[in-house]
């Protein structure tokens, strides 16, 4: 796969050198990714059919795999150096999660969900629960707080889910196929939400889709079924 | 609130049917072994300390528990009564003071205990109301009898038959209450649940004195035989069911008075000598035994504690295999919730902070089962020991 040369030049917030995973066995999947940079506030789609890599590609992004060789630098910080703990520290600090499932935790509020990373790991912090409150306010879920994920649609239930993401303020916003269980209406809605949030706080986006009809909602295209063309802009 | 912490009680929360079953479980499990460990220690406290409170006894040779158990606590009979007269013997050798108890007949379902003025100052029994039941025909009532049977002084106490079949057995005797019982302690006590007479007012409430109108006021149909001074009379002779100063003189024994029955004699001995010399007496006696009361009763709570062991080891096992089923419970339950937990790793989430949440959660469920296993317990051994006030 070849360098990204749109990032050339500019300070990258994301930055991948010689990735190469594989799936253990004989027939286990191979991934190679020789560059790529991305940088602050800038939308990344990764594209591909089934298989064809594209969430394994995300969770060596979020250090949830470690790969075999390469570096995957976040504002410098090398997470390929680091062991199991302190990626997974790196990751609640400095990358949102968005899920296809949304992932949300049903015995817990709305806004206690928005906080997990700070009830599980970051401490309270009164800023981050201004944060949460204003980015329910801006995400339309404001008055929603207090409910249980149980009581609320599936497109509020992303929403949340995009505002826990947020939360944390972070460097890299890495979401797994966001708007696969929303239908078109709310799934172009999320969509755009989760774009116009993230880059206003100028976190880099990537994001995972079979769907290719919001492709042109990205700054780059990244597709894994035509390794020449990945990392091209579109 | 820490957020592990939190998380745990959210959980409990969402899941609270079956977080309370869990707790149930554990509670029901630890309530039975909590109680009879309370029950067996407060058991052997209150006899031990009634025991040790309690020199000597002295009684008909026999089973020595039933002898202790009777003149200390007024329960079960004993086989054979010890005459007047081994009181009188325990009264001429001067080596201590004797106080004679007749405990095997009730009123109103409760001990009637003939016994003298001594035994109140030996317990160290004090009167709310009232006082001592002095003369023939009055008693005393303990602090709980007179709360069950609503008795004050003044109100009547009738003793019950001892067979509706014994025709030689006595009438229904009519007592007056003349003293109710300030409480004996902080925890109910054998005293504190019968009636107190004198040994006469127990021997006729037996049938074995009474009183009625002279032989010479009865009609001369109700004269069977007259044989000096001996008259005896059929059962047509209006028998006095109460005593009273005007039928008092009336009241008489035809029986030996040194072969009236006793169920068994305390005896506080002088001293230690004293009491080596009528321990060594007694030793050597056929027709009575005197016993040391610490001893039999650390005897009675050996056999309870050594029945105990088994309960205990039997709780052990129950507990094991209560903390294994918990352990399955747990996996079972962390399985379930892998999702939630694989989402809690892939956001970043320390396995220590996981671990803890679990943990938090768990530790509550034992905590809350324990408290609760534990009120239970205290209430059913409250419970139990209320159905056997004496203990």
């Amino acid at each position: 796969m070849g360098a990204d040369p749109a990032a050339a030049g500019t300070p990258a917030r994301l930055a991948i050198d010689g990735l190469r995973f594989r799936y253990p066995g004989p027939d286990g999947f191979e991934l190679a990714l020789d560059e790529l940079r991305a940088t602050a506030g800038e939308t990344l789609v990764c594209i591909g059919p089934s298989g064809s890599g594209k969430t394994t590609l995300l969770h060596l992004l979020a250090g949830i795999l470690a790969p075999a060789a390469g570096r995957v630098r976040i504002d410098g910080d090398d997470l390929t150096a680091l062991g199991p703990a302190a990626r997974r520290r790196f990751r609640l600090q400095r990358i949102g999660l968005v899920f296809q499932e949304f992932e949300l935790l049903e015995h817990l509020t709305v806004r206690e969900n928005v906080l997990l990373p700070y009830l599980m790991g970051l401490g309270r912090d009164a800023a981050a629960a201004d944060r949460a409150g204003e980015l329910a306010a801006a995400t339309g879920i404001g008055h929603l707080l207090r409910r249980r994920p149980s009581r609320i649609s599936q497109g509020e239930r992303q929403r949340v889910a995009i505002c826990r993401a947020l939360c944390t303020a972070p460097a890299l916003v890495l979401a797994d196929e966001p708007t696969g269980n929303l239908d078109p209406r709310s799934a172009g809605q999320v969509l755009d939400l989760l774009l116009e949030q993230a880059t206003a706080r100028g976190a880099t986006v990537v994001t995972v889709t079979h769907d290719h009809a919001v492709l042109g909602r990205f700054d780059r295209v990244l597709d894994l079924a035509q390794p020449a063309a990945a990392g091209a802009l579109r | 609130m820490s957020g592990p912490l939190l998380l745990a009680l959210r959980h409990l929360q969402h899941r609270r049917g079956t977080s309370l079953l869990l707790v149930a479980c554990l509670a029901l499990t630890g309530v039975l072994p909590i109680a009879v460990q309370l029950l067996v220690g407060a058991f052997s406290t209150r006899l031990r300390a009634r025991a040790l409170a309690t020199p000597l006894v002295v009684g008909a040779p026999g089973s020595r528990f039933d002898l202790v158990l009777n003149t200390l606590y007024f329960r079960g009979r004993v086989p054979r009564p010890l005459p007047m007269r081994e009181l009188d013997a325990l009264i001429g050798s001067g080596l201590g003071t004797p106080i004679p108890i007749l405990a095997r007949d009730t009123a109103q379902g409760l001990p009637l205990v003939g016994t003298t003025p001594d035994y109140f100052a030996f317990r160290g029994l004090r009167f709310a109301a009232g006082g001592m039941p002095l003369a023939v025909g009055e008693c005393a009532v303990g602090a709980e009898a007179a709360a069950r049977l609503q008795l004050t002084v003044g109100s009547r106490v009738i003793s019950d038959p001892g067979s509706l079949y014994a025709i030689e057995a006595g009438y229904p005797l009519r007592m007056r209450v003349v003293g109710v019982l300030a409480p004996a302690g902080s925890v109910s006590s054998p005293d504190d649940l019968a009636v107190f007479a004198s040994l006469q007012t127990v021997w006729i409430a037996e049938g074995l004195g009474h009183g009625h109108a002279p032989p010479a006021e009865q009609a001369s149909t109700a004269v069977l035989r007259a044989d000096g001074e001996n008259v005896v009379l059929d059962s047509s002779v209006f028998i006095y069911q109460e005593i009273t100063e005007q039928n008092a003189a009336s009241f008489h024994f035809h029986e030996d008075p040194a072969e009236l029955p006793l169920t068994g004699v305390i005896v506080m001995p002088r001293d230690t000598q004293s009491a080596t010399i009528l321990k060594g007496r007694y030793r050597v006696a056929d027709d009575a035994q005197m016993l040391v009361p610490a001893d039999v009763v650390d005897e009675i709570t050996g056999f309870v504690l050594r029945l105990k062991t088994f309960f205990d080891a039997n709780s052990a096992l129950v507990a094991v295999a209560t903390a294994a089923l918990l352990g399955l419970v747990i996996a079972l339950s962390i399985r379930v919730r892998q999702r939630e937990l694989q989402t809690l790793e892939r956001l970043g989430v320390s396995r220590g902070a996981v671990a803890r949440s679990i943990a938090w959660e768990y530790g509550i469920v034992c905590g809350l089962g324990a408290l609760a296993a534990l009120a239970l317990g205290l209430a059913l051994s409250r419970a139990v020991a209320v159905w056997w006030t004496w203990i």
